[in-house]
């Protein structure tokens, strides 16, 4: 018997270890035990996206219904009376004759849940590659933005960039925190309107059909078009994911530096911490010079670059990142004293900038920027209050 | 027409500054309209130049007269710190003394005298460089 029991205790402790094993379907309704799977931050990223697209859209729907039925009865709205073939004299029920109550909860609830799904969705993909830090700072600087803003330095050294808004932001380990050239947001700006735009439409003309269905005065042409609308519809929504997910999916790039504007001739503490969950496969560190111009040819305006100096601080493969151990590296910037300071013209540039790249799986390579002034040597440092 | 600096070298530090002197011969007074001397930079290279004029000056028909042609006209200005001259890849940043004589036949003569600005303080050594250029200036 003492055997068996034996036998019976191993044979349960399998079992749930097989029960550890099997996937785990969510049962709201089950109290929780154990180690509670949260998720990931990227997945209630997406899934809060996609929850408040869907509201802004049944949002859009409703409110399209509302305003049909009630502006159908406008004589003047003869061309909506012609696209839905609506008679609202004959066949408009009580209920939904102009200004009825339920009209207007339905329109009210319409106006709600888009203001709802707007700001929900703003307010998340705003925060997508900005620290909270970050956020603050941004918050203060707009509080205090003076209209007159003195251009001492500009008289000081003409045609040198003033980098003000590159050192507002300070640093955790060194003194300054560098601005992204381009923030992850920016990427997703243009999928988020197309999406949301073009979705919105598809719900309006859905509103139409199912009225027209309503009213028994069908338009098939229309319901058919809904098909490959329906179909562009979710392409682009499956795009603006993507993007969302590539955007967020490569964690934070944080870089600091020692002191700003630069000089020839000096050296530099720079620090740079790469976060999120993910492997990479090469990541690299890089300061660079670059020449920038601006050309026409025909009626085509041309961009070139080249980069004229470069000092590799690091390149390394197969890093491992972590949410609980980001890639962090302390380096020594040690620039020349014959370079270039950095320079802004209408149609020519010089620019200086730290360049984060790398290449992970499944992620896209990425190459952030970080730009640097750089002063010419031999001129009294500006004085900074940090 | 002649446009003469006051270093040799033309190398001028920058803050410093810039003494120049100009001449216009071989031209009748009756033929000048106006004359614009002007302390500049411009871009050559690759992109649409940018030109940007640090100090400028210009004398109409009746100051000419009063000045004559005879005697060589003197300039100066201080210069700025930037930009400093650059020979890059696809941009070269370059100052010049710049005089233009317009002439009451319409025409217009152009001359330029090319000085470096380089890095202050980097005069002292002896060894400017203009960034880009192999050969430090002498």
């Amino acid at each position: 018997m003492r055997r068996l029991r034996n036998w019976g205790s191993i044979g349960r402790v399998v079992v749930r270890n097989n029960r550890v094993d099997m996937a785990r379907f969510p049962r709201p309704w089950s109290k929780k035990r154990g180690k509670r799977f949260i998720g990931t931050e990227l997945r209630s990223l997406l899934w809060e996206t996609a929850f408040y697209s869907g509201v802004f859209l049944v949002g859009v729907f409703v409110l399209s219904l509302v305003l049909i039925s009630e502006l159908a009865n406008w004589d003047r709205l003869a061309t909506l009376k012609e696209l839905t073939q609506i008679q609202p004299e004959d066949v408009t029920p009580p209920e939904l004759e102009g200004g009825g109550l339920a009209s207007w909860i339905f329109g009210v609830l319409g106006i709600a849940a888009i203001g709802t799904g707007a700001g929900g969705l703003m307010y998340r993909l705003v925060r997508v590659g900005a620290s909270s830090e970050r956020r603050s700072a941004l918050a203060k600087r707009a509080s205090s933005i003076e209209i007159i803003v003195p251009s001492a330095s500009s008289d000081r050294m003409p045609s040198v960039p003033r980098g003000i808004s590159l050192t507002d932001s300070p640093g955790e380990r060194l003194t300054y925190r560098l601005a992204a050239e381009k923030t992850a947001r920016s990427d997703l700006i243009g999928p988020t309107l197309l999406a949301l735009l073009w979705n919105s439409v598809w719900f309006v003309l859905l509103a139409v059909v199912v009225l027209g269905f309503w009213y028994h005065s069908p338009r098939y042409i229309l319901t058919g078009l809904l098909i490959p609308f329906g179909a562009v519809g979710y392409w682009s929504f499956r795009y603006f994911l993507a993007q969302l997910r590539r955007s967020a999916g490569i964690g934070q790039t944080i870089v600091e530096i020692s002191d700003h504007p630069l000089f020839p001739g000096r050296k530099y503490r720079l620090f740079v911490s790469q976060s999120g969950r993910l492997r990479f496969r090469r990541l690299g560190v890089r300061v660079a010079c670059e020449e920038e111009t601006v050309y026409r040819q025909g009626t085509d305006v041309r961009v070139e670059r080249y980069e004229v100096f470069t000092q590799e601080l690091c390149a390394e493969r197969d890093v491992r990142v972590d949410p609980q151990a980001p890639w962090e590296q302390q380096f020594t910037i040690d620039l020349p004293s014959n370079v270039m300071h950095s320079f802004v013209g209408t149609h020519n540039a010089v620019r200086w900038k730290v360049i984060v790249s790398g290449e992970a799986r499944p992620w896209p390579s990425f190459c952030r920027s970080y730009p640097v002034v750089v002063h010419p040597p031999g001129l009294p440092p500006r004085r900074s209050p940090r | 027409m002649s446009v003469t600096l006051c270093r040799e070298d033309g190398v001028y530090e920058g803050g410093r500054e810039l003494e120049a002197t100009w001449r216009v011969s071989r031209v009748t007074l009756d033929s000048l309209t106006a004359i614009e001397i002007s302390v500049m930079w411009y871009t050559e290279g690759k992109g649409d130049m940018d030109l940007h004029v640090h100090h400028f000056e210009r004398m109409e028909e009746g100051e000419i007269r009063r000045a004559g042609l005879a005697d060589r006209q003197s300039l100066s200005c201080i210069l700025p710190a930037t930009p400093l001259s650059y020979h890059g890849r696809l941009i070269r940043v370059r100052w010049c003394v710049r005089m233009r004589l317009f002439l009451s036949s319409g025409r217009e003569i152009v001359t330029d005298q090319p000085f470096y600005l380089v890095a202050p303080q980097s005069t002292k050594d002896g060894l400017a460089r203009v960034v880009g250029e192999d050969r430090p200036m002498r």
